[in-house]
Order: C-alpha cells, then sequence, then structure tokens
C-alpha cells in the first residue's frame, strides 16, 4: 500500500519537474525585451556615456535575434542539461553559470537556510503556546503584534536596522559578506567576521518572517484544542505539556509544516531584498541580475535550481506526511 | 527538547561573540605608512564581482575597473567639448581625405610583465574586432590596420573617418597583449591574471573585495597611493559609508546629498555633478501625424516646465538648454545665442505655433481636417521616470489644454518600442561625445521604417540638410570649420526640434576626501573624477595627495 502511495508521488513529481524544465526554457523567451537593449542599457549605465553607433551595431548582431529557431535551441539546451552544463552566462561571458551559482549558492543557503528554520521553530513554538491558551495575557500581545510586524513591509524593517545598528550604533558592518580584507579559509577569524557580517541580516529575516508562522501556528491550535481527542487526552490526566505538544500541535502544525517544505525550497531562490540592501553575496541577486539583464542561460540555470529544490522539498514534505499523519497511511 | 535549546543557546552565545568581535574598521585604513588605499564603493555592480578580465570579449559584467589595468590608444576630454586627445597613442595623422591614419604610439609603455608595448600588440589588438566581429562589441569602423615600424600604425578606412576617431578611445577596444592572448581560446578564458599596460596590477580577487596593486614602473607617473580596492555596496549603505569614511570614493546619485551629505563637513565631503554632455528630451516620432508637423513640436516645445523638472529632481539650475549641448562642456563651441538660455514656458508663442500649424485643440486631443490625435509619452519607468512624465503631462493640459497619455514601461518594453518607433513622443536621453556625436543620431542613414527595429534615430528623424552638414563634419578636422558646422546643427534642432531637451545628463561623483585631496572640481577641470572612464579615472589617482603629507 505504501509503496504505491510513494510510486504515485515520484511519478508526479518526474512530470512536474519535465514540465518545469520546458517552461525554464520557454518563459524567459516570451518576456518581452532581449538581451541587446538590456547591454546597450548596462553599457550606458557602466560608462555614463551614450553607446556609439557601431557599438550597438555590433551588439546587435551578436545578441540581435534571441527568437531565432526556438526548437533548436530546446535541443541545444537539452542536450547541455543532459550532461549537467548549465551553459555559459551572456552578460559574464565566457564564464559559465555553474561557476556563478556555486559561488552564491552556500551564501544563500547559510543565511536563508538558517534563518528560514529558525524563523520557523520560533514561530510555530510560540503559535502553540498563543493558540494553546487563547485570550491569555501572551495571546493578547503576541497575536496583534505579529499582525503588525507581517504588515510592515520587509524592506523597511532591514533598511531600518542597517541604519540603527550598522551606522548609528556602529554594531555590525554596513555591508558585504565578511571582512574581505581577511582571507577567506577555515579561520577563526574569518568565520567570526561570516558571524559579524550576517547576524543583522539573518535577525532582520527572522524577526519579519517568525510573525507568519506564529500567527498560522495559532490559529491552527486554536481549533484544535477544542477537538475530542485533546478533551480526551486531558481527561486521561496527561501532563499538560505533553497534550499541548503531542496531541494539540502535532495535528494543528500539518498545514505549517507544508509551507515550511515549501519555504525551505524556496530557500534556494535566496532572499532578494536582504541581499541589496545588505550587499549580502547569494543567489537572489544573481536571478535578479539575469532577469534585468535578459541573460537566459543564467536565468534558466537558476530557475531549474529553485524549481527542483521546490520539488524536492515537497517530495521530502509528502514523504514525512506518511509518518506524521496515519491517515494517509490508511488511505495510501 | 531540552538538549535542542541548549544548541539554540549555544548559537545565540556565538552570534554575541560575533557581535561584539572584531571592532568595525574602515575598509580603506590600509596598514601603517607604507600602505595607502584607496576604497570605491561600486553600487551598480550587484553584490559579488565575477573574475573575469577578457576584456574583449562581449560581457557587460566583466570585472570591475579593469580599465585601469588595460587601456585605450586615445582619450576624450569632455572637459573640451569631447575633443579626442592621445593616451597610449602619442600623437596621429589623418592623410588620404581622411581615409587613412597613421598612429605613432608611446615608446615609455611596458606590460606590468615587463615587456614592452609595441605596434605588433596594437595591430593584434584593432585586428581581434575585424577576425572577429562575433566577439568584440566594441563595433568598429577601419577595415584595416598594419605595421609600419615598432611604434606606428597604419589604420585603413572605407569612408572619410575623421569623425569617428573618438572609437580609439572606447573602453570596449583597450590595448592587450598579443604575446599572452594570441595563445589564448578567447571563447572559454577567463583571464584571471590579467596583464596590462595600465597603472595596476590584480592584486587580490574576491567575491566582495577586489585589490589592485600600484605599479612602480607607469609610464604616466607615480602613483600617489599603492592600492586600490573596489568593494560591491547598496545605494543605502553607501551614504552610510561615504559619512562613516569607509568609502573613499563613489560614483551614485545622491538627490539630496547637498544637505544630507555636503553640509555635514563641506571640506571633507565632497558631492560633484559633472555634466556627461548628454540630456534627458523629449523626442517626437517625426515619421507620424502629429509630429512630424514642426509646428506641434515647437508648441510642446514652449510648453515643458523644465524648471518644475529639476526641482523634482532635486538638481536646481540644470534644466537644459534648446540645444542639448550643456554648457558646462561646449562653452566654445555654443552659438552664443543660445549660451545659458533656458525655455521657460510660453503658453501664448505655443498656441500661435499650434494655430499657425491650422491645428487646434478639442475636448484634450490635437485637430487638423477633421483628423484627431491623442498622443502619448512613452517613459522608462525603471527610471522611476513617472513623475516627471507627469509634470510634463500637467503642464501641456494646463497650457493647451491637450491631454497627453502617459505610457510607462519597464526597461525591455520601453527600448522595443522606441526602436520599433511605437511611440507619440518619448523620453528618452540624447548624447554622444563632441557636437558630432551628440546630433550623429538625426543622420537619415539609420532611419528605417516604423515597426522595424532602429539603431539610432529612433525619432525618426530625415532632413537632407542635416545629413549633409553631418556628411561635412564627417570629412574634416579642422577645428574652426567644425564649429561653424556645429553652430549650423544648434540651428536646426533649436528651429525644427526634432527633439526637445529637459535637463542635463551628469555624472554623480561622491567624494569623501578625509584620506585623499586633490580631487577636481566641477568649476575647475580637466579631467573628470569618475570611475569608468579609463584615462580620465587614471589622471584623477595621479593627482591626488594623501591629506597631511
Amino acid at each position: 500500500m505504501r509503496w504505491a502511495f510513494l510510486a504515485r508521488r515520484l511519478g508526479f513529481y518526474l512530470a512536474a519537474a519535465a514540465a518545469a524544465i520546458g517552461l525554464n526554457f520557454l518563459l524567459p523567451r516570451l518576456m518581452p525585451g532581449d538581451p541587446s537593449s538590456a547591454i546597450v542599457e548596462e553599457l550606458e549605465r557602466v560608462s555614463g556615456q551614450q553607446v556609439p553607433a557601431e557599438t550597438l551595431m555590433s551588439i546587435r548582431a551578436i545578441f540581435g535575434n534571441p527568437h531565432a529557431n526556438l526548437a533548436q535551441q530546446f535541443a541545444d539546451y537539452l542536450r547541455q542539461l543532459s550532461h549537467g552544463d548549465l551553459g555559459v552566462s551572456v552578460v559574464n561571458f565566457p564564464v559559465p553559470v555553474a561557476d556563478l551559482v556555486r559561488q552564491a549558492l552556500p551564501w544563500t543557503l547559510l543565511l536563508v537556510g538558517t534563518t528560514t528554520v529558525t524563523a520557523f521553530a520560533i514561530g510555530t513554538l510560540l503559535g502553540v503556546v498563543a493558540g494553546w491558551k487563547a485570550g491569555s495575557r501572551l495571546d493578547a500581545i503576541l497575536t496583534p503584534f505579529t499582525t503588525f510586524l507581517s504588515s510592515v513591509p520587509y524592506f523597511w524593517v532591514a533598511l531600518l536596522a542597517l541604519w540603527i545598528f550598522g551606522f548609528v550604533l556602529g554594531w555590525t558592518p554596513l555591508s558585504g559578506g565578511y571582512d574581505a580584507d581577511l582571507s577567506q579559509g577555515f579561520s577563526l577569524a574569518y568565520a567570526v567576521s561570516v558571524l559579524h557580517h550576517g547576524v543583522l541580516p539573518a535577525a532582520t529575516i527572522v524577526f519579519s518572517a517568525f510573525g507568519g508562522w506564529l500567527l498560522g501556528m495559532r490559529n491552527m491550535t486554536v481549533t484544535t484544542v477544542r477537538e475530542d481527542y485533546v478533551l480526551l487526552a486531558q481527561a486521561k490526566g496527561l501532563s499538560p505539556k505533553r497534550v499541548m505538544f503531542r496531541y494539540a500541535a502535532r495535528n494543528a502544525m500539518l498545514p505549517s509544516f507544508t509551507g515550511f517544505a515549501m519555504a525551505l525550497g524556496g530557500v534556494v531562490g535566496g532572499a532578494l531584498l536582504t541581499e541589496i540592501v545588505f550587499s549580502y553575496p547569494g543567489i537572489g541577486y544573481l536571478l535578479y541580475e539575469s532577469l534585468q539583464k535578459r541573460d537566459y542561460p543564467m536565468m534558466q540555470g537558476v530557475f531549474l535550481l529553485i524549481t527542483l529544490a521546490v520539488l524536492l522539498a515537497n517530495l521530502v514534505a509528502d514523504l514525512a506526511y506518511v509518518l506524521l499523519d496515519p491517515r494517509i497511511r490508511a488511505r495510501g | 527538547m531540552r538538549s535542542r535549546w541548549r544548541v539554540l543557546l549555544v548559537v545565540g552565545a556565538v552570534l554575541a561573540a560575533g557581535c561584539s568581535g572584531p571592532a568595525a574598521k574602515p575598509a580603506g585604513s590600509g596598514g601603517g605608512a607604507a600602505e595607502a588605499s584607496v576604497v570605491y564603493g561600486k553600487t551598480d555592480g550587484g553584490t559579488t564581482f565575477v573574475r573575469n578580465y577578457n576584456v574583449m570579449g562581449p560581457a557587460t559584467d566583466k570585472a570591475p575597473n579593469m580599465e585601469l589595468v588595460y587601456e585605450p590608444l586615445m582619450r576624450v576630454d569632455y572637459g573640451e567639448g569631447g575633443v579626442v586627445k592621445p593616451w597610449l597613442a602619442e600623437s596621429w595623422t589623418f592623410s588620404g581625405q581622411g581615409k587613412q591614419l597613421t598612429i605613432k604610439l608611446r615608446k615609455d609603455v611596458t606590460w606590468s610583465d615587463g615587456q614592452q608595448f609595441t605596434a605588433d600588440d596594437v595591430v593584434y589588438s584593432l585586428g581581434l574586432p575585424i577576425e572577429k566581429p562575433d566577439f568584440s562589441i566594441a563595433g568598429v569602423t577601419y577595415k584595416s590596420v598594419q605595421k609600419v615600424d615598432d611604434s606606428t600604425v597604419k589604420v585603413v578606412f572605407a569612408e572619410p573617418s575623421y569623425a569617428t576617431l573618438n572609437q580609439f578611445a572606447n573602453i570596449l577596444l583597450p590595448m592587450v597583449p598579443k604575446h599572452i592572448w594570441s595563445t589564448q581560446n578567447l571563447n572559454t578564458w577567463t583571464n584571471p591574471d590579467p596583464i596590462g599596460t595600465g597603472p595596476f596590477t590584480l592584486e587580490e580577487f574576491k567575491p566582495q573585495q577586489i585589490t589592485l596593486r600600484a605599479r612602480t614602473d607607469y609610464w604616466g607617473g607615480k602613483l600617489p597611493m599603492t592600492t586600490y580596492k573596489i568593494i560591491p555596496t547598496s545605494a543605502d549603505a553607501l551614504k552610510a559609508q561615504l559619512l562613516k569614511g569607509d568609502i573613499d570614493w563613489a560614483s551614485a546619485s545622491w538627490p539630496n546629498g547637498e544637505k544630507e551629505y555636503v553640509a555635514k563637513d563641506p571640506d571633507k565631503h565632497l558631492y560633484q555633478l559633472y555634466s556627461n554632455g548628454g540630456a534627458m528630451s523629449v523626442l517626437f516620432n517625426t515619421a507620424k501625424a502629429p509630429f512630424d508637423d514642426v509646428h506641434v513640436r515647437r508648441a510642446l516645445a514652449l510648453t515643458i516646465d523644465r524648471t518644475a523638472v529639476v526641482t523634482t529632481l532635486q538638481r536646481p539650475g540644470t534644466e537644459a538648454g534648446p540645444t542639448g549641448l550643456s554648457d558646462q562642456l561646449f562653452a566654445d563651441w555654443l552659438d552664443p545665442a543660445y549660451k545659458g538660455k533656458v525655455q521657460k514656458v510660453d503658453a501664448a508663442a505655443a498656441k500661435a505655433e499650434l494655430a499657425a500649424g491650422g491645428w487646434t485643440i478639442d475636448n484634450g486631443a490635437l485637430v487638423k481636417d477633421g483628423k484627431r490625435y491623442q498622443p502619448s509619452i512613452l517613459f522608462n519607468s525603471d527610471w522611476g521616470w513617472g513623475n516627471y512624465a507627469d509634470i510634463l503631462i500637467n503642464t501641456w493640459k494646463q497650457n493647451l489644454g491637450l491631454q497627453v497619455k502617459g505610457a510607462g514601461q519597464p526597461s525591455a518594453g520601453y527600448y522595443d518600442k522606441q526602436n520599433l518607433g511605437q511611440f507619440d513622443l518619448a523620453a528618452a536621453s540624447t548624447g554622444g561625445s563632441g557636437v558630432y556625436g551628440v546630433y550623429r543620431f538625426l543622420s537619415s542613414s539609420f532611419k528605417v521604417p516604423i515597426g522595424k527595429s532602429a539603431t539610432l534615430n529612433q525619432g525618426r528623424w530625415s532632413d537632407p540638410t542635416t545629413d549633409s552638414i553631418l556628411a561635412s563634419m564627417e570629412r574634416t578636422d579642422n577645428v574652426d570649420q567644425l564649429k561653424t558646422l556645429g553652430r549650423e546643427l544648434q540651428k536646426i534642432v533649436v528651429d525644427k526640434v526634432p527633439f526637445s531637451p529637459i535637463y542635463n545628463n551628469f555624472y554623480f561623483v561622491d567624494i569623501n576626501a578625509t584620506r585623499w585631496t586633490g580631487w577636481p572640481t566641477p568649476d575647475d577641470f580637466d579631467h573628470i573624477p569618475f570611475v569608468g572612464m579609463g584615462p580620465d579615472t587614471i589622471l584623477t589617482m595621479l593627482k591626488l595627495q594623501r591629506r597631511g603629507s
């Protein structure tokens, strides 16, 4: 029974991945604009001068018509992918996309990964506590506060934090992912500098994100605590903590858990605003830039990575559900 | 559960230790007297840099400031109306009615690996765009390059080319060492350890900091600094870093910079604007009604509130003159009649123009011979230009009763529509180096039908007089003659209004002169301290002095 369920899920994910690869190829090409005008704009911005006519013409000659023979492009793309080759970035020619991704990915995984887990843990825990005794003083403070928090735009929080802690108080650096005067490697000084640079971006993400988890968890807990099985557990004389976590929270957590799996998949996409405000060397900015400059190979590389990560995270969530929720096992 | 809490506590403690750990030290403080760094904060290069010094390739995101390593043959002196000046080339002469150019090279230039810079390198470098047209985006007009002797090369053109000499000053056409480049596959080589003629060599490349070291044997003289550091930053963080003194130099606009930055320490906090010779203009689509009629163009040009626009931009006094040539750069080239002149809103004159053309305004639309036109203005919403488009739209409505629609587009769509000629009015930047460079786009040789993508001349201007003046300019290097021709072109632009300039465009320069002095000022400069301009950037650095030394 369980195996049939797994096979069905696996089949679904494979089909989804195939569709994603096709869309991933097609979508950037359906966007308005083309690499050559993006390149012209970029050249003007960097040099501060108008691009000479001859330069314009040769840019057009090289990048002119990305809409030519689409079928051929797709075949080439598939052939490349089958070799695990993500192609060569256009704006960074001749640097391979894989190199760029490899440079950015660890930073994103470190920053966004830890903060996503932390925000989820804090938010969910507080949510259970707040929902367990809805209307208590804790709930009366936490719930409105987090509602307020989740309505404050993130970039504002980030800029304010940068201004207060980075500039006025001078506790944290103003930009970057590490102290660039230190040599990179596994030294204590370097690790400390990475933490020092990461703490403020991380804090702002956690600060802005935990409220969402808290609200979701609280609301689910509020409805769950009224269920008969919770009442029964209490009637059995189990310790309140055991009832709260083993009976109420475990059931209330299912929707949050799905969200968490999605968020984990999304980690690979990076945190664009964080990376911009704090000049953090992650993957979000890479994607943003590739979109802006119509760098198709880079876009596809990053999109593919994100899609696969989300699919994988969902697959893991599906599998975890089987363990977490007996009803799925029974139905499967 | 308990053990997990313990882990969290430990992590928290480490994070806290990190906070109080290393005192934030300014990146440019260097290390004692021997080391003297200039720190440049780059706001437009993303959050990380990519080690790619393949300067000839079509990439736009090459390693930043590669022009401090690889130099061009000539430089454009923007301080003198865009005149071309020597750099690696010592001198040059045209012959054969401007179809041949003999370039004499400096003999005292060496590559940073010690080898002599010779005519072989120049022939190789200039030859690359011809041999690999699908690789170099420099865009060159010459047909061939030959070596004459070790320090002389001859370049051959198909057409008289006095006016396109500035292609040798293009930072996309730098000189590279033949002895290294000719052995590489340029389609895969990222040139991680660049060897150039420039004043700097690459010392260390990290994705978040590039350190360049000053050469001690640079042909242009002795540099006052030992290293130049480039760090990525954001526009917001940059302001704090400049105020704190972490960064010496940046190029970013700071709308309220006078008050937020300069006023806090006028001696050391410098925020400078240098005209880049261009302007933001209203471009008319002259290939279709109603803007194929000069009276309509004049009427709209007469009712642009330029002062309101620059006030909103927080750049008072930067309204453009009617020629689109800035007073700061083109003082010697401007027709005295247009000097210091800014067109104020003149509703009466505008209405007279419409009447002279037989136009009336009815219900917000332009009407003539029973046909109604309701124009729209195309602008780039990624530049945040919506507010300024609204100012224009309001003034036209108030003064003429004409209702122009705003048609904002993100960058991609904006360029598409502009190139295809699918617009009535467009807010576009105009400009270039020298009078010829600024007006060249008006040549009908660039004109293509609406619906076909134009490289230049998006307004589809077609005027025999303009063409013949431009052609004459291409056939001479006599400065007096060029000035006369330039004034004739100015008159065409002012009278026939193929486009109408709104405000001058600038290079924005932010400097914290706490560690370094000797910066040029907009009142007194022969080079612009804008990073990314190659020779101008180098000249700026050669003249800096450590404060107090």
